[in-house]
């Protein structure tokens, strides 16, 4: 008996000591930022995830960059200039820029990379975009002319604000061998000094930087997948930066003079997608059932207010692309018309409130992926049952996020909650890749060859009232196909401890957000 | 956490004698605590089979504008997220959680005591090749085995059935091997041998009945640790398919609102850790009145 | 003894090797393209055929097996899909820290259980017997990630006495021990469940041995009987569950490591398993497989240590 009493004292004398002492305050700046997942690697012809993209954005920057108010400016070119046929850019690069080990950066460098992304045996996931580039020409040390195949308005979108526009070290890459990936060189602000598997990331304040002072010493990007524990290590003290939180904690920390939250509309689109190669989904009358079904703006207030917004066209909320309200096709929540579009397309009212056609009922399947979009699979399960009120038999399956891509892919669904994320609102990369025929993610088959020429013409449409005119047909004509039901655009959200000044929300693709950020 | 109730001595009841029946019967309810694992899973039994009367409402009536409400005597344990009594789900739930535990530990039983039986009966080839695959199959951690059958077969309630009950397996080989040698070397069986008996014979005539009373112990445990390794998937986002109400999976969707709306998450938990509880005193008490060694304890 | 070591360690390359081969069909039978997942959804089809190129994704699955158990036999185990490294180094990055939290939850849960198993069968068929029987059971039918949810509700959140996730530092700092503090918890309960209940069974089995008794006949205080004769013999079948309680703590710590952030394999593999990195999902697999050998090896040989009746050719 004696020997088990002296060690649970022992032991709960252990636990008071250890939970007694907090850790002491560092006297350098340290700013620790919740990551919502680990990085993976950092050369960036295949980085694609948004952890590492984050964090690479930080080290490493590209030639030209979006501000918070959506305006392309100079990165490391300071200005350029397109040639009277526009297809030839001009990039006048900043001069007197050093990359973090020392090595400088130069047209020479710029055109190595260019060259790297384009070249087949790197296996770069960007390598289609950039082969639009027919010719890369260093004019002299600082000024490099990129010749594409064909005009495109959209080029610095479309291939050098991708992460395979992040320009690394040449030096680095010729020492580091296998290395390279695991250990970013680049101009940027921060500079990569560790990164522990699963731990964390530490960079460090790159002293040298071109664009002036970087006020924190140090930025430690910590990997906590659960948005959970994110909010709990924040409201703890334990990380100063999340970007995460259901509706419920976002309205209480928002409350919480303690915090901040930040927030803007981002370019991440959520919709379902409906297969118009599969009945019933076939018939234009059932689709715009569905979308007459789900009430969008309910569900998104109920489950994600504060985390996303409710979009009624393809085009990301708030886009300056989208036409003005009550001037295009849209389909507000309305069971009565979704039943009467049914009735319409020959399915009858039935037991139990579903629908039926010669005997079958209407059944219908929708695919989601868990926990990939926020709130993915609460919104399809929401859905899904206000489809059950208007007669469709639903089903939601959720899917682990290989098979979900490889099904959705390949064809084999009915419906599928889908999202699209862009980094900017050029309406093409929407557009092209999820409307167009053959578009990369036209997953619902529709074709519209009217549209198609529309989306071909906008492409090379210099002036801005006229890509804004035909872009707002665009967005009519792909409303009236319904192949997809707009769910939301998520907003780019922090939560920040209180203690966290300078810190700037916004800039997409940049690691400026934090050159001024220090903690009170 | 899916190999939780493994027990080690169980190996040592093989070939004890068989009790009688109202002699065990009597040993088993002396320890009051089994009284209490009955009286849990009659409880969770009754539960799940009169679901539709018993449950407030069905399992997905959805009321956005009532989501998160604390319990209240309209919703006596709240609503989820979706605005869905969490009682009633709970309720459902029962069938969910006891379907999956029986068929996943049955699957287990069934093919681990086939596999045991062949393999203890034929010593050699089949013994070394049914053995080196249980080796194969226990050499994964369970979880992380279960994991990747699921990513083969996508998630879905009937799948993580299978992915649980294929971790069942080699337990349930074992036992009945172990128990299958330990009857062969006795007198009898060689007697019978002798005098001609076949191979099937032997096995349901004199085996069979000796390695019933462990593999009744271990199955009971293995209920318990069914239901614990298939909540351990729905956790992972791999359970039962909405608007399906698996505790497991209430309990995923639940962690989100702890701090906001703790009963989304809490109640599931303590379903589970209740009907665990009542398999597991259940087959703790039908190992100790099986057990000749403790019988005097 | 040297030639059983030699003799178990050989009978083990066919169960790794089996093991690599079974997780490389399931995987194969899962659908899903792990180029297309690395080259992400946005990626256009020819990035994604020279990615599957470049990996040798387009080989014949004998192909990709056969280079995998090469690549084995050189400790490699494999380069990663995902990452672009050799699994060797990220599970070596990895590995230690799971390790850490399993022999943490251990010493816990030895500590806990002993100490609970002693108190049940000093006074068998008491209060204190039912109590800590119950408790035991009660240990054992929790769910381990809802107990560490509602251990990180209570520990970090309302009383803020232990950072709530992520390891900081060694075990031996004070930050470390803090950080590892509930994750091994969690962890640990089934384990010191099971070591409390068989602890109760294998000391009441020896307080009926008759030393025990000539021990207290000769008029020994209860403290020493059970201390110094009982204890003893009743903790070698302890040790032994106690070994094989690690290899169940090394699967348990795949979804305690996902509550906590915890930096060790278990989120790899997960991730691994998701995103189709078939060599990384082998790789871990024939390393755990490895560990959980040489674990089972261990033990053998401390049973015989602390046994001497028992001994190996």
């Amino acid at each position: 008996m004696g020997i088990p009493r002296t060690t649970m004292i022992l032991v709960l004398i252990g636990i008071l000591v250890f939970t007694g002492s907090g850790t002491s305050a560092p006297a350098r700046q340290e700013i620790v930022i919740a990551g919502e997942a680990d990085v993976v690697q950092f050369d960036p012809l295949r980085i694609q995830e948004l952890p590492t993209s984050f964090v690479a954005g930080m080290v490493m920057e590209r030639l030209v960059m979006r501000t918070v108010d959506g305006k392309i400016v100079g990165q490391l070119a300071e200005r350029w200039k397109l040639s009277v046929d526009r297809r030839t850019w001009t990039f006048s690069l900043r001069q007197g820029v050093r990359f973090h080990d020392g090595s400088e950066f130069d047209a020479s460098v710029v055109e190595w990379h260019l060259r790297r992304v384009m070249d087949p045996r790197e296996g770069s996931v960007f390598r289609a975009q950039f082969s639009d580039i027919e010719r890369i020409q260093v004019v002299d040390k600082h000024t490099i002319a990129i010749t594409l195949k064909q005009a495109n308005v959209a080029f610095l979108d479309l291939v050098l604000l991708t992460n395979g526009g992040l320009i690394p070290s040449r030096a680095a890459y010729d020492s580091l061998g296998k290395e390279f990936a695991f250990k970013p060189v680049g101009t940027g602000p921060f500079r990569f000094a560790q990164w522990v598997q699963g731990q964390r990331v530490v960079l460090g304040r790159n002293p040298d930087w071109w664009g002036g002072q970087v006020k924190p010493d140090q930025l430690v990007i910590r990997p906590i997948t659960e948005v959970n524990t994110g909010i709990i290590e924040l409201e703890t003290g334990g990380v100063h930066f999340i970007t995460r939180a259901n509706r419920e904690d976002l309205e209480r920390l928002s409350k919480d003079r303690r915090f901040v939250v930040h927030r803007i509309p981002s370019y991440r689109i959520r919709y379902i997608t409906l297969n118009t190669a599969q009945p019933p989904l076939n018939d234009l009358r059932v689709r715009q059932a569905v979308s007459h079904a789900i009430n969008t703006p309910q569900i998104i207030k109920a489950l994600a207010d504060g985390m996303a917004v409710p979009m009624d066209t393809i085009l990301p909320a708030g886009s300056a692309f989208n036409p003005p309200p009550g001037t295009y096709t849209a389909y507000p929540f309305n069971r009565t018309k979704a039943r009467a579009l049914l009735t319409e397309a020959g399915w009858q009212p039935g037991p139990g409130g579903i629908a039926r056609k010669d005997g079958q009922p209407l059944r219908l399947v929708l695919h989601t992926p868990n926990g990939r979009y926020f709130m993915d699979k609460e919104i399809c399960e929401a859905a899904c049952n206000q489809l059950r009120a208007a007669g469709f038999d639903c089903q939601v399956s959720v899917m682990e996020w290989a098979a979900f891509l490889s099904d959705v892919r390949g064809g084999r669904f009915q419906a599928a909650f889908n999202g699209w994320n862009q980094s900017t609102d050029e309406p093409s990369l929407f557009m092209d890749a999820l409307v167009k025929t053959g578009g990369r993610a036209n997953y619902s088959k529709a074709s519209d060859p009217a549209l198609d020429q529309l989306l071909t013409e906008a492409l090379i449409a210099f002036s801005e009232g006229r890509r804004k005119l035909l872009y707002n047909r665009a967005v009519d004509m792909v409303n009236k196909l319904a192949t997809i039901v707009p769910i939301n655009t998520e907003y780019k959200v922090a939560i920040t401890s209180g203690r966290l000044e300078g810190y700037t929300h916004g800039a997409p693709q940049t690691g400026v957000e934090f050159v001024n950020a220090f903690l009170k | 956490m899916s190999n939780a109730a493994r027990p080690v001595p169980l190996a040592m009841l093989a070939g004890s004698t068989r009790p009688g029946g109202s002699a065990f019967l009597r040993r088993l309810f002396r320890r009051r605590i089994v009284i209490i694992g009955v009286v849990l899973v009659a409880a969770f039994f009754a539960i799940s089979i009169s679901a539709p009367v018993l449950a407030p409402q069905g399992y997905d009536e959805q009321e956005l504008e009532r989501r998160l409400k604390p319990p209240s005597p309209g919703f006596l344990l709240g609503t989820d997220m979706l605005g869905r009594d969490v009682l009633a789900r709970i309720i459902w739930g029962a069938r969910v959680s006891l379907m999956v535990g029986f068929l996943a530990m049955f699957l287990g039983l069934v093919f681990g005591s086939v596999l045991g039986l062949l393999s203890g009966m034929y010593a050699g080839g089949t013994d070394r090749a049914i053995m080196g695959f249980m080796d194969i199959l226990l050499a994964f951690p369970g979880i992380l085995l279960a994991l990747a059958v699921v990513a083969a077969l996508g998630p879905g309630l009937y799948q993580v059935m299978i992915a649980v009950g294929i971790n069942q397996i080699p337990a349930f080989a074992r036992l009945v091997r172990g128990s299958v040698l330990s009857v062969r070397k006795n007198e009898y069986i060689e007697a019978a041998r002798a005098v001609g008996a076949s191979d099937l014979r032997l096995m349901v005539r004199h085996i069979t009945p000796n390695v019933l009373a462990p593999v009744i112990v271990l199955a009971s445990l293995d209920v318990g640790t069914a239901i614990l390794a298939s909540a351990g998937l729905s956790f992972l986002g791999l359970g039962a398919q909405p608007p399906i109400p698996d505790w497991g999976g209430m309990i995923n969707q639940g962690r989100a609102f702890l701090r906001t709306a703790w009963w989304v998450g809490v109640f599931p938990g303590l379903a589970i850790m209740l009907t665990v509880l009542g398999f597991n005193l259940i087959g703790d008490g039908l190992r100790d009145a099986l057990d000749p060694r403790l019988r005097q304890a | 003894m040297w030639r059983y070591v030699a003799r178990k360690l050989l009978a083990a390359i066919p169960v790794l090797l089996g093991a690599a081969l079974l997780a490389f069909m399931i995987l194969h039978l899962s659908p899903g393209d792990p180029a297309r997942l690395i080259a992400g959804e946005n990626a256009f089809e020819e990035d994604v055929e020279n990615i599957r190129r470049k990996l040798g994704l387009d080989q014949p699955f004998a192909v990709q097996y056969l280079r995998f158990v090469a690549s084995s036999a050189k400790g490699e185990f494999g380069r990663s899909i995902r990452t672009g490294r050799l699994v060797r180094d990220d599970v070596g990055a990895r590995f230690p820290n799971t390790i850490e939290l399993a022999v943490a939850s251990l010493i816990l849960a030895v500590i806990l259980g002993v100490a609970a198993g002693i108190v049940a069968a000093v006074r068998p068929n008491t209060a204190y017997d039912y109590g800590a029987t119950f408790a035991a059971l009660a240990g054992i039918s929790t769910p381990t990630f809802w107990l560490g949810l509602l251990l990180m509700l209570l520990f970090s959140y309302h009383l803020g006495w232990l950072p709530a996730s992520g390891r900081a530092g060694p075990p031996w700092t004070i930050d470390g021990l803090r950080s590892i503090l509930m994750p091994a918890i969690a962890l640990g309960t089934p384990s010191a469940a099971i070591i409390a209940r068989l602890t109760r069974s294998s000391l009441l089995d020896v307080l009926r041995q008759d030393y025990v008794r000539t021990a207290r006949a000769k008029g020994l205080i209860e403290r020493i009987v059970i201390g110094h004769h009982a204890l003893r013999n009743a903790l070698i079948p302890v040790v032994t569950v106690v070994g094989l309680r690690l290899g169940a703590l090394l699967g348990g710590a795949v979804i305690t490591e996902q509550v906590f952030s915890w930096p060790g394999i278990g989120t790899l593999i997960v991730t691994a398993i998701s995103s189709r990195d078939y060599p990384m999902v082998q790789g871990t697999m024939m390393i755990v497989a490895l560990v959980f050998v040489l674990v089972n090896l261990g033990v053998d040989l401390l049973y015989a240590l602390v046994d001497p009746r028992i001994k190996y050719e």
